[in-house]
């Protein structure tokens, strides 16, 4: 398993070499074996962090953009990432599926709480520490007991070890994991700039780093916008200067790179809009981007191997809803419910009938369609 | 941020001048450039350049922090600012938390000020936190307190903890990053005896802006792309407040019709006619928004006298429903809540 494993990852890292086409009129670097041997030391692999969201692993050197409106999941999943990425693979006997690199978070829309990512990590170790008991017991239903325990002896010891203690394992888990976290909260654009454009001499310095979160690069645009520049063009230039040489240290030190990027523009076409009050869902499918351009310029656009777009999956919260209320669906029914007094209200969310997330992945072989629901252990793939 | 001399030791008049002739003027072309290409382009030590580009890392860069130091500090500090309203409470997670901000859309006249200055009131005369309230229109009138003081507690008890609430009305958005500036500078200018001495109710825990459309619209009705920087650099503003010193902020908003606009359909999936105001980059930065709207009961009356306070007929408790429309902590909820109103 381990030696398979390895071999994807070289195969990856070249290929990704391959695409990176090095600046135009750039003198050839020179860089002293001692750099290089430090730099091509492989990174924790990411090969794993979601296999539902990405079934052959973040290869190291790829740029996943997550893009979509206010309030669709888009924070909820970077933090569902960073605690995969963070978390080790085996802990105490018990197979928990993380990636044990760790990770640099850029935050720029001050959404982060390190108390959520703890929350969030305890919560994924517990689960799985349930279901190993389970599976222990013999009540696991399918037959992946394997997979989950590594080593029989000492699951047995640390379960029987009280739930004080275990608690106290988690705390002290976490708290390991999150050492190789690593913060930058970047509160005007220039410090946005500068931090972006200084990140090859943190890269080298943490060598277990290999996957880099920025939520989001579009933080500042409008700033950017009106007062770096009098014109769509010059923004662009500038954006692009900086995601050129940006992209380049990300190639170069071969991490992941995952960045939000707010969708703030819509089409202005009427029939568009025609449509999409008739049918909202079919407008989805097939739209490319209805609601949305790349206006972070060409050379992030041409960076981003994986594009994912956020959005709500109304069909099925209204079909929870209905089912209950026994409403056939339309538009007056939908209003009606609003009005509808608290206790009706209140009951809707009660249950486990949680928003329904809906991405859309696209990358250079296929694009799929995923669902999710938000939970407190990160987010959960509707299969 | 431009170049200049005098940054640091090894970037003199003459170095200036050869990386204007490079191109280099302020401080991000620099950092684009290699440095090596720079040296033999401009003809400058490699060494002075290394030099110049560490001090423009550790003055402008983001300072990088370590998690696990993070989570003692957030352990340590972290602070819940109850809201005084059990429902509201529970609907916040235990309430306003410091650090984000909040956001209260709503339309006309459904008690969005009544609920800010009911919160606000009830961080400085119960929790005991100072609160900064940002009143652009006006709105804060004795009318407005009376009614929560006389509530809560006796008045010269009250007469403490009433300076800590502070109330400012600034005329228009360059009044507002005036005051949030000086806020946000190290040294607040001290306003009686009892602060110069740097207790733990001294921070200002809770900034209230009530509301942001009035100082924003003007600028927005310019071009787009002015206002539209002018919102980013109110978003930035109240952001770095926030997360820096560890500051609730609330913001009220108003909400504009929905019906043309065609992205909103599948996002608010509970209000279908409303969205918040003030334009799509600002829909992206609270931490959490809250809708609020009235709820006519056919059995009761919307505005019913409180109980509890038989004499004084100008108390009203007013029913709103809120809604959760986007948070980055809380599951999309609703609940059902009264505020006080005269």
């Amino acid at each position: 398993m381990e030696s398979s494993n390895h071999q994807i990852i070289t195969v990856s890292s070249s290929n990704a070499g391959a695409q990176w086409s090095a600046p135009k009129k750039k003198i050839i670097e020179s860089e002293s074996g001692l750099s290089l041997l430090a730099r091509l030391e492989t990174r924790p692999s990411l090969l794993g962090i979601d296999s539902y969201f990405l079934p052959k692993g973040p290869q190291l050197g790829d740029v996943i953009e997550l893009s979509g409106k206010p309030g669709c999941g888009k924070s909820a999943f970077c933090l569902h990432l960073m605690a995969s990425a963070l978390l080790p693979k085996h802990w105490k006997g018990v197979h928990i599926g993380g990636c044990e690199s760790g990770v640099i978070f850029v935050d720029t829309d001050c959404h982060f709480s390190i108390l959520q990512l703890e929350n969030v990590m305890q919560k994924k170790a517990s689960n799985i520490l349930r279901k190993s008991k389970s599976a222990l017991k013999g009540k696991c239903v399918s037959g992946n007991e394997q997979e989950l325990i590594s080593n029989h002896e000492s699951v047995k010891s640390f379960l029987q070890s009280g739930s004080q203690c275990i608690k106290g394992e988690l705390t002290k888990l976490t708290k390991q994991c999150l050492k190789k976290f690593c913060y930058l909260r970047c509160t005007d654009s220039t410090q946005f700039a500068v931090t972006l454009l200084s990140i090859n001499e943190l890269l080298p310095a943490k060598k277990d780093v290999s996957l880099v979160i920025i939520d989001s690069i579009s933080a500042f645009y409008w700033y950017d916008f009106s007062y770096r520049s009098d014109s769509w063009f010059k923004l662009k230039q500038y954006y692009n200067n900086i995601y050129e040489v940006f992209i380049s240290y990300i190639r170069k030190y071969k991490v992941t790179l995952v960045a939000t990027r707010q969708s703030l523009f819509r089409k202005k076409s009427k029939e568009d809009n025609y449509n999409k009050q008739m049918n909202p869902i079919e407008e989805e499918e097939t739209g490319e981007s209805v609601n949305d351009f790349e206006y972070m310029g060409k050379e992030w656009a041409k960076a981003v191997t994986h594009r994912v777009k956020f959005s709500f999956n109304e069909s099925q919260v209204l079909g929870i809803e209905l089912k209950k209320t026994d409403k056939p669906e339309t538009k007056d029914n939908r209003k009606s419910l609003i009005k509808n007094t608290h206790s009706e209200l209140s009951s809707k969310y009660t249950l486990d009938d949680r928003c329904v997330y809906c991405v859309d992945i696209a990358d250079n072989e296929r694009r799929t369609k995923l669902n999710f629901t938000i939970h407190e252990e990160g987010i959960r793939w509707q299969i | 941020m431009r170049l200049q001399v005098g940054l640091c030791p090894a970037l003199t008049e003459d170095v200036m001048s050869k990386l204007k002739t490079a191109g280099v003027n302020n401080v991000i072309s620099f950092m684009q450039k290699d440095i090596e290409t720079l040296a033999m382009e401009a003809s400058i030590s490699y060494k002075d350049l290394q030099s110049i580009r560490n001090i423009i890392v550790a003055n402008y860069a983001a300072f990088p922090l370590e998690g696990d130091l993070m989570l003692s500090e957030a352990v340590r500090s972290t602070v819940i600012i109850s809201t005084g309203i059990s429902s509201l409470d529970k609907l916040l997670g235990g309430g306003l938390m410091a650090g984000e901000i909040m956001e209260l859309c709503g339309g006309w006249g459904v008690g969005k000020t009544s609920l800010c200055v009911q919160l606000a009131l009830h961080c400085a005369t119960k929790l005991g936190h100072r609160v900064l309230y940002i009143d652009p229109t006006g709105g804060v009138s004795t009318n407005r307190l009376e009614p929560h003081l006389d509530n809560s507690i006796e008045l010269q008890e009250s007469a403490l903890p009433l300076s800590y609430f502070k109330v400012v009305t600034p005329d228009d958005v360059w009044g507002l990053f005036e005051v949030l500036n000086t806020m946000s500078a190290p040294s607040i200018p001290s306003t009686g005896p009892s602060s110069s001495s740097s207790k733990k109710g001294d921070e200002i825990k809770l900034v209230v802006v009530d509301s942001l459309p009035v100082l924003l619209t003007p600028v927005q009705a310019g071009s787009q792309r002015h206002g539209n920087g002018i919102v980013n650099q109110v978003a930035c503003t109240l952001k770095q407040i926030a997360s820096e010193r560890q500051v609730a902020v609330v913001v009220v908003n108003n909400v504009v019709s929905a019906t043309y606009d065609s992205a909103v359909n599948s996002e608010h999936h509970l209000s279908l006619k409303w969205k918040a105001a003030l334009g799509r980059f600002w829909e992206h930065v609270p931490n959490t928004r809250l809708f609020m709207e009235r709820v006519w009961n056919p059995d009761k009356t919307a505005k019913r006298p409180l109980s509890s306070l038989s004499d004084n007929t100008a108390l009203m408790s007013l029913d709103v429903n809120i809604t959760i429309w986007k948070s980055s902590r809380l599951k999309p909820a609703s609940s059902l809540v009264s505020i006080i109103s005269n």
